[in-house]
Parts: structure tokens; sequence; C-alpha cells
């Protein structure tokens, strides 16, 4: 007999999170030692708890300014071992062309993660509530064995639930770029696509006195009202450069690598495709894309933007600080 | 008012005309989608060679 796909409803969480389960250290009030993980990144709170007997947990060194002790989490995720199944109930409704696919299960969303090299049952699976409040990680079992402590929300589960947590409460937008807090305390976004310069040019201001570099790769945009907040993440790329810190955005450069350092002003139409090419969009979800493109005409509107070429030498700093008036 | 006025006071306030023009932004349909690993350099989940489980340093950058 072949074994039914379980539903995200099937794995317990229509019973409620805890079930018959204690709920975790953190809610009581209490100090964790079971390695549950609570952190925050753009003003969203994560709880990762992990089933017992289930998976050690492990924090990468770039998440770990990220966490907190005490907080009020947006959202909670339950992890834990699972026999994954190759076959998989419900409407698939999304296919990435390589690592993911995203199936629509009545009330709920299931992300499932396979890899050629591993098979063709999924390693890992993940089940979020409509509104992306709570969910549950599978982790199949026997791809595990001979591993120890893992990063429970390992690429690309994180950045995939905080996208859909960011677009479904209207709250911000992950972009593909480099952020940076200069010395006046202006915020500056080198937005562009893999080969652009960001982690060149992260790697530039690093060098300068006063300056923080919230991330080489990925940082999330929030509006409040006319103020763009950019906000540091964990999802770092080469130069593994990430903060939690956020600062008020002074202005946008898209990148280009070019002879001399030269900028030109783009209007808001220009603007606002560019930064969606250096966005993730959900295209699987109309509700997310409209808000995807009215918050990123949103940052167009409140934002000077600007396309930057530059020679990869620290001379850049001075003269993005002249262009931005900083 | 004769004719030769109303059109020179049509003239000074009628902006010069622009024809529309479609201007097409690239976009990396693989970063887009979280699907990209940084380079074939690094191995990861996405790659042919991939030697995962592994911890890759830089995830679709």
């Amino acid at each position: 007999m072949t074994a039914k796909p379980r539903t995200c409803a099937a794995r317990g969480r229509g019973v409620g999170l805890w079930g018959p389960r204690a709920a975790p250290a953190w809610v009581r009030g209490e100090a964790s030692s079971r390695g549950d993980v609570l952190l925050t990144i753009a003003g969203v709170t994560v709880a990762v708890v992990a089933d017992e007997p289930g998976p050690a947990l492990r924090v990468e060194d770039a998440t770990k300014p990220f966490l907190v002790d005490d907080a009020t989490p947006d959202v909670t995720i339950r992890v834990g071992w699972g026999q994954l199944l190759e076959a998989c109930d419900g409407e698939q409704v999304f296919d990435s062309g390589a690592l993911w696919r995203l199936y629509r299960q009545r009330d709920s969303f299931l992300f499932r993660f396979s890899t050629p090299a591993l098979g063709s049952v999924p390693y890992r699976e993940a089940c979020f509530d409509a509104r992306f409040t709570a969910g549950d990680v599978r982790l199949h079992r026997p791809y595990f064995e001979t591993r120890g402590p893992l990063d429970p929300l390992e690429y690309p589960l994180a950045e995939l639930l905080f996208i859909n947590h960011l677009h479904t409460h209207r709250l911000g937008v992950e972009i593909h770029g480099c952020g940076v807090i200069d010395r006046s305390g202006a915020g500056y976004l080198f937005a562009g696509e893999s080969g652009a310069g960001k982690t060149t040019m992260a790697r530039l201001w690093e060098g300068q006195t006063g300056v923080t570099v919230l991330s080489d790769d990925r940082v999330v945009l929030r509006a409040a009202g006319d103020t763009v907040w950019m906000y540091g993440t964990p999802w770092h790329g080469d130069a593994r450069l990430a903060s939690p810190a956020r600062v008020s955005v002074a202005g946008v450069f898209f990148l280009r690598a070019r002879s001399e350092h030269v900028w030109r002003p783009l209007d808001r139409p220009q603007a606002a495709a560019r930064l969606f090419a250096c966005s993730f969009p959900p295209f699987y979800s109309a509700s997310g894309l409209d808000f995807t493109l009215a918050a990123l005409d949103a940052v167009t509107a409140a934002v000077p933007c600007r396309e930057l070429g530059f020679v990869p030498d620290p001379t850049v700093v001075d003269f993005v600080r002249q262009q931005a008036g900083g | 008012m004769n004719q030769n006025q109303h059109d020179d006071r049509g003239s000074e306030t009628r902006k010069r005309y622009v024809k529309p023009e479609i201007q097409k932004v690239d976009l990396t349909p693989e970063e887009a989608v979280l699907g990209a690993c940084k380079n074939g350099a690094s191995s990861g989940p996405a790659q042919p060679r991939c030697n995962f489980p592994s911890a890759c340093s830089s995830m679709g950058s």
C-alpha cells in the first residue's frame, strides 16, 4: 500500500501549534536550554522550536547578531524529523525550476525542497498557514543521518518565509542589494544583480571610519510614512557582512561597472522597474505582486534613485557622498 | 483674437511631444526566485555536482 501524503493539517497544526507538548521556554518566560532560536530580522521576530526528540539546531555566525532574548514572535516554527514522500497532496502553484516548489493545501502553503544529488524525495518540507505566522518544517531523516546540528531555515527557506510574511502583512520588500550606514547617519542602498559590484562596494565602505555595512547582498525596505527604512539581514554575500541595524534611506544607486565614476538620475518608472528587477517578487501571488509594485513605487517617490557607474577603488565613497549631498 | 495669436499662445505652453518608448529592464529569473547559488565554483543544493548537505557561504548572491 502506498502511504498517502500528509497535509499540513494532518501534521497536527489543526490542533494548535503546541498540541500536547509544553510551550517552549521563551513562551513561559524562562531561559531556553534546548537550543530554541528566537531572532528578529527587519522588525519581524521568528521563533524556531525543535521537536523532542528532534534535530539539534545550529545558528550561522552571520545570524547570531539577529538573535534576541525576549520578544513576542510574529512567526513561530516547529522543526522536526519526518519521513517525507515523493508525492505531495495539494495544488502546485509555483516551480522555481531549481530547489523548491510551492503547493497550496486548502488554507496553507507547502514548500518542498529537492535536489537531484539526494534523490526524488524532498530533503525538507515547510508548511505555513496562509498568513505566514505559523509553520512546520520537516527534515527527511534518512538524508541527515550523519549530520550534526542543522540550520532549520537554511537557504532559501528563511528568505522565502520573510518574503511571504512581509508581503502578506504589507510590511516591506527584500532587495538584492548592499546597504550601508554612512558616518553622517545617511543610508545608501546599492542595488544590482549578481556581479554588479555589491560585495565590492560593501568592502570599499567597510574600510571607512564610522560606517556600518548592513549587508553586502540582501536588505529589506520598509516604508513608514515618508521614511523608507532599510534593514540589514543575515543573508550575506562573499564579504559575509551582516548587521541587524536599520537606517533611513537617503539614496538608491543601481550599480554598473565603468571606467570612471559617473552617475545619472533615474525617473520614477525607471527606478521602480530597476528595483523590481532587484527584488524577489512572489510571482505566485497576485496580491503579493501588487504590494511589491506599490511598495517599490513608494520607495521611488520618497528616495532619489540614480544609476552609478564606478571604478572599484575607495574614491567612490566620497563620490557617492558628494552626489548624495552627504 | 485672430488665429495667429491663438496659435502663438498655445505653442508657448505646449510641451514638445516625445514618443513613448518601452524600456526593458533585465531580470535574472534564477536569482529572482531564489533558485541559484552564487557561481559554479561554490557547491550548493542547486548545483549539479552538489555537495549537499553543506553550508553554502553565498547563497544566490
